[in-house]
């Protein structure tokens, strides 16, 4: 959800469009009412709820699209939601659930707005709201309301109504094994371990096609590896942690878990399989760098005392590659030209996913960025500012357009000045109140585009805040490695000396 | 009974296979595939400083409550300790030595005062600690400090007191020298010998070894002891860092300049003894006794200098002469040698100095032992040495023949010496005349073989010089004598070398006037030799010089070109062959014979030519060759060969007119050629370039008939079809491509292509119904996903879908009406087939029509819930009757129209994968109408609780 003063600013924006899309066509130009909906939803389906949003209104404010008033209003309602303006999301969806819709469309309707307050955690209101949900509603949909209700009756601190409602679920269908694996994360932390273990390693065990599930699965297999790992029984840690995919999300972690395994297991030559696959990697993520730390350490229960002393002293000095790194960064946050292209790039390619962006961003700044981008914080700080600057992109567009309009209008009256006894048309009195319309949208345009200035401005320090902080919780880690690095390696040559004589 | 009626409309559900593979890659199970080698190894040369340093590291670095801060801390106040213990023990030592320094130091730099302060103290620390351990130390500054005032006696006496007192002191050794040099001042020789004994009786590893071993040999001389001081010097010669040059004397450069003066001076020593001892039989003596095998050339070397040097010339002599003797394959022997005979020289000893002068060339001449023995460095070196030799013995013995002819002593004499030399001297210049003259030596002798050779050497294997010309012709003239005198049996040979011998003269000689002479000879006897390269050469010079010299005869020209003509075309010259062969014709050849055997040359030369002109890329010039064979010679074999040949240029050419009349004429003027086959492969192209696409037709379909192997058979036939079709011969392209569909083992790609064509042509000929027959061909085709292309997968595909269409349209054409049951059932069979077709066509997986199917099947389940509600109402319901009838209609209606919505937000959730094609948009302007609101925020799940890790 979007903070007060943004969310006011941009509600005020969306509803200019409509004005500037009318100041910049070409007002004889016929549109189909079909292609301006194709084009509503073909942002829509690339999840481009802004550019959906200025077509729809557009479409609705010059009537060149369907004339539906509550269909209209409802998809308006979803894209506000999807927007992020939950407030204005609300007022649509409401005016259709209580207008003179069918009765299809007032299930929809309710069944958004149940999902508006779920996503608010306004669980009275939920509550109100799903019974209010009829029967015209697609099955799909059904699935997701059973799950919504689910996780708020976990939230609520109520899971045996959760193991009734997953009950009735679908067993095929994705919500169900989400709401399964909240359930069983639920039992964790409460004293049913047992019945959690039992919910998230049948996770961990089934088959799965998609990218999504494959990653719940390996997410269930980490969550129970590192258990096991915690009750000491790494025979059962290792055999979950063997089943995570080598090139998933968690890889990394589930390697250092299984090194670890194996070291319960004295299997220390085991162990360093996992360990030095991960030492490899990039030494910017934490469980990389505990990885060089670990096969160090197994080199020196192997006996191979040379080869664990150059790896501490290689260890060490990566740890002070990157601690300069990060050192580096704290002090340069401020004219940090690698984040704004960053925020270039996420602005520029909206459709790009997290994983997308980070195959883009092979340097290590692309790392650490990308780490923040998977904090839940960070990204609404990002977004909020990446929507103020699509923003800002669009004002300076309409202004040019405004521009280009005031151009033409100019070059007309030049002409009619030639033609001097031609008297006054009708024609010319429109364009007088055109013109009249031009300035007082550049008007608008200028104040709105001053405020946005202030609104990013203010947005950027937070982001760097933000950035500041995540890398000093990193360097807090990273030194902890240094130090321990440093003194195994100590204590590995004082050791060798001491033999020695 | 209406709501039986309904209930009876059966709810399909379309199961739409997403088409998911298995994302699933490989887990970290994989990794145990991986085997890891650790080898078990320790840390060794680790010092205390480096440990030191590492935990200083750690505690510079680490926060102060780190869990192994305190430990650290500890350790390394541990290694301080112990530091600086280690460093206590050794500053008392260094206390003590610094306080004995500066005394002896301060003794130094104040002069002789200090000393006697310094031998103050020191008496008085002797005094004080008489039973001092330390004393020796003390003794032996004390016995420095008399030295370096003057007082020897005194400092002996210290000295003496010290190796007496003790034996184990450091100070022994070097108090044991500085006896030795006081007694030898005070030429006490015997006591020296004793004191520099006692050194070299411990070990040579002391820094006084050498210099005791080199005094210890004076010491001996001294007392004329003179064998054991040459030992002592010999032993004195081995500590110095000798090492030998490549002629296996004294590398002095390697030396320092105190070891060069202390070398110089052993040896010195060294002479004087054997000097004292008796000379060169004293040194021969003592070296049988001992051998000193390394330092016996230095020895007589510097032996001998040192006799020149005193005038004794014949010890000297003897002194060189010796050590060659002894040594003889000693690599400086030759040097000694020469040494022996310029002293010989130098006191006009005449007959030693031949005779030193002959045993140097047999001891190392270069058919002695010692000269193979030799690298080419030391035989440059030992030319130098035997070059005035060797012209002394030479001309020595050539001036004594000359005053005596008739003396074969003589003869021989000079003979040998100036092989000898020219052996000596190969390739030089000096040599060459010395060459010359033996080649006369030997034909004023008669003994022209040898003189033959020693002219063509002194011709040729050397640089010119000033008997060449003569040697050269000399050789001619002397092989011509040998030729003319030779039995029949040595003759070939001879020839041979006579032909070489006049080849390398005209060769080297072009411009002499007996040169021209020699070529007429040497192009018969080339000829005669079947020599046919060099036969050319010559030949093409007797052709020249034909234009310049008009008493050549006409006939040894024709034979000339004939010869030209023969060797050319042997080389694949074609062009000169043929141009040798028309001059020979032109010249006129008489025999009928040969008159028919150069024509056919000729017509090979002209065929080769061009066909050369062919293989650099000149085709047109090579086709316009080939024909002008037939020309040449138009009955030929050859003739038909250059024909083909010409077709197949014009083809290359893309000259197809050419090409069809040279291909036609071949076909009609030899109608059995085994060419013909080959004919009718290049006309089928020629044909099909041209346009005339029917004749190429005919021509494949021949080829296919004639092949033995059925796949040639089947694409000429795929290919006739093709070409029937481009000729507009519809019918007959139809017939061609059936008979290709139904009589060849076709892979399915090749079957569905060919079936496409059929639906193709029918199209064209507007025979709907065979082409619909074709369509279901098509569609019916089974195949495996992995076993198909995507052209393949397109063309059947493309069927299913219109067949499917067409299915659609029958189904949407049934309306609905009473009774409903019978229309619902006919209806709800050509939805089912409909759908099933549709379903085919989604999964043969093709991107175009998938979104196609799925658009259209969409259509179908929303046509059916429109025509529910559309379907005619039973008449005579009253208003609520017909209420709940309408009511109940809609209920069933229902589920169609959401499973149409279904399928189609499926075609536009495509869009994400970005899949934008014209279905995609319909599937959305479809939305619009049937449902536009329908569409919410699809959101990625994400679990709310944070899970343990």
């Amino acid at each position: 959800m979007k903070s007060g003063y943004i969310a006011i600013v941009l509600t005020l924006l969306i509803g200019l469009l409509p004005l500037s899309v009318v100041a910049s066509d070409n007002p004889s130009a016929p549109s189909e009412d079909i292609v301006r909906y194709q084009e509503v939803f073909f942002h829509f389906y690339r999840k481009d709820a802004f550019n959906a949003l200025v077509n729809l209104t557009a479409g609705i404010e010059k009537k060149n699209i369907i004339d539906n008033r509550w269909s209209n209003e409802l998809l308006l309602g979803n894209l506000y939601s999807m927007y992020e303006l939950p407030e204005q999301a609300e007022t649509r969806l409401l005016s259709v659930a209580n207008g003179n819709a069918s009765d299809r469309q007032k299930d929809l309707a309710w069944f958004y707005l149940a999902k508006a307050y779920f996503e608010q955690k306004r669980y009275r209101e939920f509550f109100v709201t799903i019974e209010k949900i009829g029967k015209y509603i697609p099955p799909a949909l059904v699935q997701e309301k059973y799950y919504m209700t689910g996780i708020v009756y976990l939230e609520k601190k109520q899971p045996e109504n959760t193991k009734d409602i997953l009950d009735e679920m679908d067993v095929d269908n994705d919500h169900y094994h989400y709401l399964a694996f909240n359930l069983g994360a639920a039992y964790f932390t409460s004293s049913e371990v047992e019945k959690g273990e039992k919910l998230i390693r049948k996770i961990g065990e089934d088959q799965y096609d998609s990218e999504d599930m494959l990653s719940l699965r390996d997410k269930s297999n980490i969550v129970l590896g590192y258990y096991y790992l915690r009750e000491v029984k790494p025979d059962e840690a290792v055999a979950v942690l063997e089943n995570v995919r080598l090139d998933g999300p968690f890889s990394n972690k589930a390697l250092l878990g299984l090194g670890w395994a194996y070291s319960q297991l004295n299997k220390f030559r085991k162990a360093l399989v996992p360990w030095l696959t991960l030492a490899k990697k990039s030494a910017l993520d934490v469980t990389v760098q505990e990885a060089k730390l670990a096969s160090a350490f197994a080199y020196r229960q192997l006996g191979a005392e040379r080869k664990a002393m150059l790896s501490y002293k290689k260890s060490i000095d990566e740890y002070e590659s990157v601690k300069k790194y990060y050192q580096h960064e704290i002090s340069n946050a401020f004219n940090h030209n690698i984040f704004s292209s960053l925020i270039n790039r996420k602005r520029n390619d909206d459709f790009a996913t997290t994983q997308a962006l980070k195959q883009s961003l092979k340097t290590r700044e692309g790392e650490v960025l990308f780490d923040l981008l998977s904090e839940e914080k960070f990204q609404q700080l990002f977004n909020d500012y990446r929507d103020l600057r699509q923003l800002q992109d669009k004002l300076a567009q309409w202004r040019y357009e405004i521009e280009r309009m005031h151009i033409t209008l100019d070059a007309q009256q030049s002409e009619s000045v030639v033609s001097k006894y031609q008297t006054t048309s009708r024609s010319d009195k429109s364009k007088e109140a055109y013109r009249e319309l031009l300035l007082t949208l550049n008007d608008t345009v200028e104040l709105q585009n001053d405020r946005l200035e202030i609104l990013l401005t203010l947005q950027e320090e937070k982001i760097r805040d933000e950035y500041v902080r995540a890398l000093n919780r990193k360097q807090q880690y990273l030194i902890a490695y240094l130090s321990q690095a440093r003194f195994a390696l100590a204590e590995i040559l004082d050791k060798a000396r001491q033999k020695n004589e | 009974m209406n709501k039986l009626l309904i209930l009876f409309i059966v709810y399909f559900v379309l199961i739409v296979n997403s088409g998911c593979v298995s994302k699933r890659g490989a887990t970290l199970k994989n990794l145990n595939d991986r085997n890891l080698t650790i080898e078990k190894n320790e840390l060794d040369n680790v010092s205390e400083s480096e440990v030191m340093a590492s935990y200083h590291a750690y505690l510079g670095d680490a926060p102060a409550n780190h869990p192994m801060y305190t430990n650290a801390l500890n350790r390394l106040a541990d290694l301080e300790m112990k530091a600086g213990d280690d460093k206590l023990l050794s500053g008392q030592d260094e206390i003590f030595q610094q306080a004995l320094q500066a005394a002896t130091r301060n003794a130094t730099e104040q002069g002789q005062q200090n000393y006697e302060n310094a031998i103050e103290l020191y008496t008085g620390l002797l005094n004080a600690n008489p039973n001092s351990p330390r004393n020796d130390w003390v003794l032996y500054q004390l016995a420095s400090a008399y030295e370096k005032i003057g007082k020897l006696e005194l400092g002996l006496k210290a000295l003496e007191r010290l190796v007496s007192q003790y034996p184990s002191s450091e100070y022994y050794l070097e108090a044991q020298f500085r006896l030795g040099d006081i007694y030898f001042l005070l030429q006490d020789f015997m006591l020296a010998e004793k004191a520099f004994k006692s050194v070299l009786a411990l070990g040579k590893n002391s820094v006084y070894y050498n210099k005791s071993v080199y005094k210890y040999g004076w010491s001996l001389f001294k007392q004329e002891h003179y064998d054991q001081a040459m030992d002592a010097f010999f032993v004195s010669l081995q500590t110095l860092n000798i090492v030998y040059d490549l002629q296996e004397k004294i590398d002095t450069r390697a030396l320092s300049r105190v070891e060069k003066d202390m070398l110089d001076d052993i040896f010195r020593a060294i002479n004087l003894c054997i000097s004292y001892g008796g000379g060169v039989r004293y040194a021969t003596r003592y070296f049988d006794k001992h051998s000193k095998q390394p330092f016996e050339y230095e020895v007589f070397k510097r032996l001998g200098d040192y006799f020149i040097e005193h005038k004794r010339i014949k010890d000297a002599a003897d002194s060189y002469g010796v050590f060659v003797e002894r040594q003889p394959f000693h690599p400086m022997a030759p040097s000694l040698q020469v040494a022996r005979i310029n002293a010989y020289d130098s006191a006009r000893f005449g007959k030693s100095a031949l005779l030193a002068r002959e045993e140097f060339v047999t001891r190392f001449g270069v058919e002695s032992a010692f000269w193979q023995r030799q690298n080419s460095a030391t035989k440059a070196i030992l030319r130098g040495q035997a070059k005035s030799i060797l012209n002394d013995l030479s001309e020595y013995y050539h001036a004594r023949l000359q005053r005596n002819r008739n003396n074969i002593k003589n003869f021989d004499n000079a003979v040998y010496w100036y092989t000898q030399y020219i052996k000596t001297f190969p390739g030089e210049l000096s040599s060459a005349k010395k060459q010359f003259l033996l080649g006369e030596l030997y034909s004023e002798k008669r003994k022209f073989r040898l003189s033959a050779d020693a002219y063509l050497k002194a011709a040729y294997d050397y640089p010119p010089h000033a008997y060449s010309q003569e040697a050269a012709y000399a050789a001619v003239e002397t092989y011509q004598k040998l030729f003319k005198q030779a039995a029949m049996s040595e003759k070939a040979l001879l020839r041979e070398q006579l032909v070489a011998a006049s080849i390398k003269f005209v060769d080297a000689y072009p411009e002499d006037k007996r040169t021209l002479a020699v070529h007429v000879r040497l192009v018969e006897e080339l000829f005669s030799m079947k020599r046919y390269d060099d036969a050319l050469k010559h030949a093409n010079l007797v052709v020249t010089a034909q234009k310049s010299h008009r008493k050549i005869k006409n006939k040894h020209v024709l034979a000339a070109y004939i010869v030209i003509g023969h060797i050319a075309f042997d080389r694949q010259d074609y062009l000169q062959a043929q141009s040798a062969y028309q001059q020979a014709l032109s010249l006129g050849v008489r025999n009928a014979k040969l008159k028919k055997l150069v024509k056919q040359r000729l017509a090979a030369s002209t065929y080769k030519y061009a066909e050369a002109m062919s293989q650099q890329g000149d085709l047109l010039a090579a086709a316009e060759g080939f024909i002008q064979v037939t020309q040449v010679s138009p009955k030929s074999n050859i003739s038909a060969q250059a024909q083909y040949d010409a077709a197949a240029l014009y083809i290359k050419l893309e000259k197809w007119q050419q090409a069809i009349n040279v291909l036609e004429h071949f076909r009609k003027t030899y109608p059995n050629h085994k060419l013909q086959s080959g004919v009718t492969d290049k006309l089928a192209v020629c044909y099909e370039k041209n346009g005339q696409y029917a004749r190429a037709a005919t021509e494949i379909l021949k080829i296919g008939k004639r092949s033995s192997d059925p796949n040639v058979f089947k694409r000429a036939v795929l290919q006739a079809a093709a070409l029937y079709e481009k000729s507009k011969n519809l019918k007959l392209a139809v017939k061609t491509y059936k008979f290709y569909v139904r009589n060849f083992k076709l892979a399915l790609e090749e079957s569905l292509e060919g079936k496409q064509k059929l639906v193709d042509l029918y199209a064209q000929m507007g025979q709907q119904r065979k082409r619909q027959f074709w369509l279901k061909k098509i569609a019916a085709s089974k195949f495996k996903d992995n076993q198909i292309s995507d052209r393949g997968k397109y063309i059947i595909a493309s069927a299913a879908i219109e067949l499917a269409d067409e299915k659609e349209k029958y189904y949407e054409k049934v309306a609905l009406k009473l009774p409903l049951k019978k229309s619902l059932k006919k209806k709800q069979k050509l939805m089912k087939s409909a759908l099933h077709a549709y379903e085919k066509v989604s999964a043969i997986g093709v991107q175009e029509f998938t979104t196609a199917a799925t658009y259209k099947i969409a259509d179908i389940y929303q046509h059916l819930g429109s025509a529910i509600m559309k379907s005619q109402r039973p008449a005579k319901l009253t208003s609520e009757e017909r209420e709940e009838y309408d009511l109940l209609l809609e209920e069933q209606a229902y589920p169609f129209e959401e499973k149409a919505i279904a399928l189609h937000e499926l075609n536009v959730n495509r869009i994400v994968d970005g899949v934008y094609d014209n279905w995609v948009q319909k599937s959305i302007s479809r939305l619009a109408i049937i449902q536009p609101a329908r569409y919410g925020k699809e959101e990625v799940l994400e679990e709310m609780y944070v899970a343990l890790d």
